[in-house]
């Protein structure tokens, strides 16, 4: 291949690097975008009423995030078959 | 060693070949196919396709035939294991880039189908500093993966019957014995369990430069006629 154009690739390769992260937000900013105020629930699911959710349960944290909120905000339903 | 970066470099050619080609299927098929884009999926399917396909390059680098091909003088085999340790550094760092490159080619098509069609959403969902450090622990788990492949295969093409009979237990042992896989598990779960992004990439660099130590053995002693 040319040497010109390895030379491209590389440089199109590390521009790519540096716009990925020009682009991508700030953790604050991040968290603010995607506060749980900013979300509304477009979705809802039917259930056949054979396997009706018996259970809603809030799990415990898991030992290694220290009750971080990832498992604190994590919903689980049960479904009974 | 000049040549011999060239030589490798050409037989690469395909190997990027195939991983643009993978890369560039698995994006347009998820815009052809699902109605989202969520989470950094290009550089999620790219740290993937890196675990399977440098581990598969390393078992072609350090096979019998691949090897002579190569050692032709003034290549000796410090010089090869040398190339061969550059490759497994770069050839990483190459496909993360390119990955960083698909990532811009799905927020621009995100955006495009956005602007055509109302039945479509997308959050990529990455910040800068999880970018920055998703990068160097993807690249130093990628390049502890590749360098360990690289000393068992350099290990197995050299000693094929112990190496294999060795490799075929482990294997055994994690499908069918339940304390073995468990203690297997336990232990590379030590590894990742709970550590700073600086102490698993210390970890990571450690049995890295073990791997390299380890391969060098059986190449120096390889037998050419």
């Amino acid at each position: 291949m040319n040497k010109w154009v390895m030379i491209a690739l590389s440089i199109a390769l590390v521009l790519s690097f540096a716009l990925v992260y020009a682009l991508s937000p700030s953790d604050e900013a991040f968290l603010a975008r995607y506060a749980p105020g900013e979300y509304i629930t477009v979705a809802a699911f039917d259930v056949p009423l054979d396997i009706i959710p018996s259970t809603v349960f809030r799990p415990k944290p898991l030992p290694s995030s220290g009750g971080s909120s990832i498992s604190e905000n994590c919903w689980a339903i049960m479904l009974k078959s | 060693m000049k040549a011999l970066l060239y030589g490798y470099y050409l037989d690469f050619k395909s190997f990027f070949g195939i991983y643009f080609s993978i890369l560039l299927g698995l994006i347009i098929s998820k815009f052809l196919i699902t109605p989202s884009a969520s989470s950094s999926s290009s550089l999620n399917s790219a740290l993937i396709n890196c675990m399977i396909m440098l581990p598969v390059a390393m078992m072609v680098i350090t096979s019998n035939s691949e090897l002579k091909k190569k050692f032709s003088f003034p290549v000796d085999r410090d010089l090869l294991v040398l190339c061969h340790i550059l490759l497994i550094l770069v050839l990483p760092l190459v496909m993360l880039l390119m990955s960083c490159f698909f990532y811009l080619v799905e927020l621009l098509l995100a955006e495009l189908t956005l602007s055509v069609t109302t039945n479509f959403f997308y959050s990529l969902a990455i910040t800068k500093s999880s970018f920055l450090i998703g990068f160097a622990i993807s690249y130093m788990i990628i390049v502890c993966v590749t360098a360990l492949t690289w000393m068992v295969s350099a290990w197995f093409y050299r000693h094929k019957v112990p190496v294999g009979v060795i490799g075929a237990a482990f294997i055994l042992g994690l499908i069918y014995l339940d304390d073995f896989r468990d203690s297997v598990f336990g232990l590379i779960g030590r590894l990742f369990h709970n550590p700073t992004p600086g102490l698993l990439s210390l970890k990571l660099a450690v049995i890295t430069l073990a791997a390299f130590a380890l391969g060098y053995i059986p190449i120096k002693r390889m037998e050419v006629k």
